[in-house]
């Protein structure tokens, strides 16, 4: 087979028909997904040569989570005039489009045009897929999912070229989370094995090679236990902010078409490599939600589901050419743009994030309080009105009252407001992860203070006390965990 | 002779289907918090007063502003209003006649739409489109949310007429040319708006049809300087009829676009263009058009509108799709696609920020008053474009190709119904917060909403409250409008109501001398006309000037020393009689014509 990408109209079609997925990152904004502001946060702190590890983007030592690709993409459309949240967008969009080019160019030449028009348009619709932007809201997966298609298109290359593609494919894999290459390069080897033969024996066996260190890989990144997926998670349909993880109708359809293939006469000669991603898609499912995860979190086997998506809608399509038909392809199309409407409307903001948080709370249990903004006014009377807006990062488990204090030039606390958000309606606990959450606090002053004042805040547990450690802040801090608000 | 009718099961598969989206209109109560609700319940109201008082074409609304009235049918195309109150003469109450007119709307427009995608690609094609065209978000929207009866029954125009006109091109006769002129009369006398944002894209089809046409007869290859008269002869002959067809339409239509387009500019265009209803702060975002957001807000600046402009997730998949199977197979009428894809672009493109360069430079584009409007384009043509996919393909083309089935199409129906399902919501109430229809709740709704409150040039000040909205508030009947409050002192000026209608006043009038003037709590408009009549005959004397006084721009008529009768009265002004004889003579055309026709047809059957 000639190693060429070549041009027909449905290249356009398939970025056309993902218009519906770009479509919430032409929002001016930033979307209130559970990473929050991290990623924008994260690629501020990358051009300002601050590691990246506070934010959960560990590059060494940490292998499981993001390395610095996304991020270093996301710093060239900086360079290039974008805001740090439109730079998130854009490294998300091109994931988007990178991926959905990838599966057709991957199908098209295994399985024709018009399978490989179904396959990646199912790809760019695949719950898991659109979720990593619009509920999770990270940024390495987003890239990861973008760059598999083109590993298994890389995979199917004979030759040197084959081999540079997919060495170069996966370098940036392990570029953009490390220890999803882990996991991918066993099904790429098993791949490249079966597609291997009459290539060469050492191509295979190095190949298989490679795939076993890849496991170990994938060992020592599972030995760490964490949380599973809760299976019913993946079955269940809820809104996509609170589970994510859902497979969606997308990926089960796909099963079932490539099943059927499977168990179809005429796709003989395919079977094994139809077995091979039922399988990868099946493992990935049941990994997710019966392996802890750890340094990998234990959904990242959801990306060799979805990455099985198109081969198995390509290979369905190809079994069945009736599916091929303009009316019956179109109406497929539809229906999976069609299933994956919840999880485009992802709700949004509009604040400005600025260049950092202004300070960052955090409990044991891993869940941090994030200040964005402040502002302080003082009305005629000399009442002060401080609004806050926070967001949360991860579940934050414990119900923390927030305390201000208006501190005098001797340092004597002049006033307080000790009390949970917005007057006790908005727990902390009941905080999703990423959401932006307003809270005013007035403090009325006593005559004759004068000088001037200074107001801090922190936050603590009120069953004993105790003040929820400060981790990071750009805000005067102290070391009993307040920060010190700017008044004007 | 008796032609037997044939039943089209696709057609009534597609009018079957609909009821759902009949669904909200059929529950008991009505949508009173839809944008504008209650404006067409009250449009019909006063359209109703009028005919009450033996008005049969009313120009002036009375109740309008807290009751100094305003020329809304003069501007505003009153068809929907008129079916409206035909439903009303019936027995439906005002509110039942208005859901009529929705669900008239509803169907109809499922019906024209078959009607014109059937023409073009046959009759799959024709029961998608038409699907697909009912169950448009921005159809939904129309009715559920923005409650905006005449453009809803526009939507039903707009297939009505590119039909009328692709036939007058296809199939030139003189029952194609009426077709296409009264439908396009009747887009005029629904929507002005819409009729003035559609006709380019009319004109530009009927260009691309006539071109197509001229050029299949004569190829330029084959031009020379002798073909040229041909050509022109040609031309004329495929030109001709819909262009004859676009005259009878105008026609048909004069008595009301001509006074509308001569006298919209007596009418303050502030309040529809400026403050919240500045363009610029109404245009779409892509991720509005083509995300899934629904509600039942208000549009407002920026990106957070608490309502919908998507154009469907399900219609542009499938038009997409077509287009591309259109153009990779040779599939009959594939060139309407293409037209029909430009329009959606174009319309997309009017609706988005990176139009706004062509809102500033070309006034036509701010017809639409909304970028958003251009919907009602986008949405048309969508549906035509995804009908297009179940077009055979042509005769001449490979053998492997086969027609789209039965339940090709049956199933991409149902598709499109599923993707509108969840957005056939009404948030009906029983009664609104002003109360039940009546004068009073009127004035209620207009103090509390600042709708309805349209003024004239002669305006300065809106008014917020009246002393007719006083009396009616209270239950009192408005017996005069006369200003009593404004009469000197002193006997200098006597005055005394004889009689009253929406539309006149007679009053008699003691002056001692010339400078005394009655003052009405009546808007000025050009039409209104001021005559003093003898006290026992009642003659008239003379007409007098009127003068407006006041920030409400309120009416005054100086009046001549002694006794007299004052009469006040709306009547038409040139224009409008010019409009009214255009349209009487077009009627009269088409119906000689048609019986010319009719007896042709007998004289050549014998």
């Amino acid at each position: 087979m000639e190693a060429h990408l070549r041009m027909d109209a449905n290249w356009l079609l398939v970025l056309l028909l993902a218009g519906f997925a770009l479509a919430p990152l032409t929002y001016p904004g930033f979307v209130q997904a559970w990473q929050g502001f991290a990623p924008a946060y994260a690629l501020q702190d990358l051009r300002a040569g601050l590691p990246l590890g506070f934010w959960g983007v560990a590059w060494p030592p940490h292998a499981g989570a993001e390395g610095p690709l996304p991020y270093l993409l996301s710093a060239a459309w900086m360079a290039l005039g974008a805001s740090p949240v439109a730079a998130v967008r854009w490294t998300w969009a091109v994931g988007l489009l990178l991926g959905a080019l990838g599966a057709y160019a991957w199908l098209r030449e295994r399985w024709g045009p018009m399978p490989a028009l179904l396959g990646a348009v199912a790809y760019t619709y695949t719950p898991y897929h659109l979720n990593a932007l619009y509920a999770r809201g990270v940024a390495g997966e987003a890239l990861a999912l973008g760059l598999l298609p083109w590993l298994g298109w890389a995979a199917a290359r004979p030759g040197w070229k084959g081999l540079l593609a997919l060495a170069l494919g996966l370098g940036a894999l392990v570029l953009t989370v490390p220890g999803l290459a882990f996991l991918a390069a066993w099904p790429l080897a098993a791949l490249v094995a079966l597609q291997g033969r009459g290539r060469g024996r050492g191509w295979a066996w190095g190949m298989l090679l490679l795939g076993a260190l890849a496991g170990a890989g994938s060992a020592w990144t599972l030995a760490h236990a964490g949380e599973t997926v809760p299976f019913h998670a993946l079955l269940a349909v809820r809104e996509p902010l609170a589970n994510p993880w859902t497979l969606g109708l997308i990926p089960v359809a796909a099963w079932f078409g490539g099943g059927a293939a499977w168990l179809a006469p005429a796709m003989e000669p395919q079977r094994r490599e139809v077995g091979l991603w039922l399988g990868t898609s099946v493992l990935g499912a049941l990994a997710a939600a019966l392996w802890p995860g750890g340094l990998l979190p234990s959904w990242t086997p959801l990306s060799l589901t979805a990455w099985a998506v198109p081969p198995l809608v390509g290979v369905a399509a190809a079994a069945w050419p009736s599916l091929t038909r303009p009316e019956v392809a179109a109406g497929a199309l539809a229906l999976m743009v069609l299933a994956a409407q919840p999880t485009l409307k992802p709700p949004f903001t509009r604040l400005d994030p600025g260049p950092a948080p202004l300070a960052v709370w955090q409990e044991p249990g891993g869940g941090r309080l994030a200040l964005l903004q402040q502002e302080v006014g003082r009305d005629a009377e000399g009442t002060l009105h401080l609004d806050l807006t926070w967001q949360a990062w991860g579940r934050v488990q414990g119900d923390y009252t927030l305390f201000v204090h208006l501190v005098g030039e001797d340092g004597r606390i002049l006033a307080q407001d000790d009390a949970q958000p917005q007057g006790g309606k908005r727990l902390t606990s009941g905080w999703r992860s990423g959401e932006i959450v307003p809270d005013a606090r007035t403090l009325p002053l006593s005559q004759g203070v004068s000088g001037p004042l200074r107001l801090a805040v922190g936050w603590y547990l009120p069953q004993t006390g105790e003040r929820l450690p400060l981790v990071r802040a750009s805000l005067p801090a102290e070391p009993d965990h307040r920060v010190w608000l700017h008044v004007p | 002779m008796c032609r037997r009718v044939r039943v089209d099961g696709l057609l009534l598969l597609a009018l079957g289907l609909s009821l759902f989206a009949l669904g909200p209109l059929l529950q008991p109560g009505y949508f009173w918090g839809a944008h504008d609700a209650r404006h067409h319940v009250y449009f019909l109201f006063e359209w109703d007063r009028s005919v009450q008082e033996g008005i049969l074409w009313p120009r002036w609304s009375p109740d309008f502003c807290f009751g100094y009235g305003y020329p809304f049918f003069n501007i505003y195309g009153p068809l929907a209003t008129m079916i409206g109150e035909a439903f009303h003469l019936l027995g439906a109450d005002y509110v039942t006649a208005v859901k009529m007119v929705f669900a008239l709307a509803i169907l109809a427009g499922a019906c024209t739409m078959y009607g014109f995608a059937r023409r073009l690609w046959g009759p799959r094609a024709g029961f998608l489109a038409s699907v697909a065209y009912t169950y448009a978000p921005y159809h939904i929207l129309d009715v559920y949310v923005r409650a905006a009866l005449p453009e809803t029954l526009s939507l039903a125009f707009l297939p009505l007429v590119l039909w009328g006109f692709y036939e007058a091109v296809a199939r030139p006769r003189l029952g194609a040319v009426l077709w296409a002129g009264a439908a396009y009369a009747g887009l005029m006398l629904t929507s002005n708006a819409i009729a003035l944002m559609f006709t380019p894209v009319l004109a530009l089809y009927l260009a691309a049809l006539v071109l197509h046409r001229v050029l299949r007869d004569q190829p330029p290859r084959a031009w020379s300087r002798e073909s040229a008269l041909p050509l022109a002869g040609n031309l004329l002959h495929v030109g001709g009829p819909p262009l004859l067809g676009l005259l009878v339409g105008l026609g048909l239509s004069a008595i009301f676009w001509l006074p509308a387009a001569a006298e919209f500019r007596y009418v303050r265009t502030d309040q529809w263009y400026a403050g919240r209803y500045d363009y610029r702060d109404d245009f779409v975002y892509p991720f509005q058009l083509l995300g899934p957001y629904w509600g039942f807000g208000t549009s407002v600046a920026g990106p957070d509108d608490e309502v919908s402009f998507q154009m469907g997730a399900v219609p542009a998949v499938l038009g997409t799709v077509a287009l591309a199977a259109g153009a990779r197979q040779r599939r009959r009428g594939f060139g309407h696609a293409l037209f029909f894809a430009a329009v959606a672009a174009g319309s997309a493109f009017l609706m988005t920020w990176a139009s706004a360069p062509l809102w500033e430079a070309l006034s036509p584009v701010r017809f639409a008053q909304f970028p958003w409007r251009y919907q009602t384009l986008l949405a048309p043509a969508l549906s035509l474009l995804a009908g297009s996919l179940l077009a055979p393909p042509e005769p001449a083309s490979a053998p492997a190709q086969r027609e789209p089935g039965l339940a090709a199409a049956l199933f991409l129906g149902l598709l499109v119904l599923l993707g509108s399902y969840p957005y056939l919501q009404a948030q009906v109430v029983d009664e609104p917060k002003e109360g039940p229809v009546s004068l009073a709740a009127l004035m209620r709704f207009q103090q509390w909403s600042d709708e309805m409150t349209g003024a004239t040039i002669w305006t300065k000040e809106i008014p917020r409250w009246s002393p007719m909205a006083d009396l009616h508030v209270a239950g009192q009947p408005v017996t005069t409008l006369v200003d009593y409050a404004a009469i000197p002192p002193g006997g200098v000026l006597g005055v005394h109501s004889l009689e009253m209608s929406s539309i006149h006043e007679k009053v008699w009038v003691y002056a001692a001398d010339d400078r005394q003037e009655v003052i009405f709590y009546r808007f000025y408009y050009p039409g209104w006309h001021a005559y003093i009549l003898d006290e026992h005959t009642e003659e008239v004397l003379t007409e007098v000037p009127i003068h407006t006084v006041g920030p409400e721009g309120r009416m005054a008529v100086r009046v001549p020393q002694g006794r007299h009768i004052l009469l006040l009265r709306f009547e038409d002004t040139p224009v409008r009689r010019a409009g009214k004889a255009l349209s009487a003579a077009t009627v009269l055309a088409v119906l000689l014509l048609g019986a010319a026709r009719l007896l042709l047809r007998r004289g050549g059957a014998r």
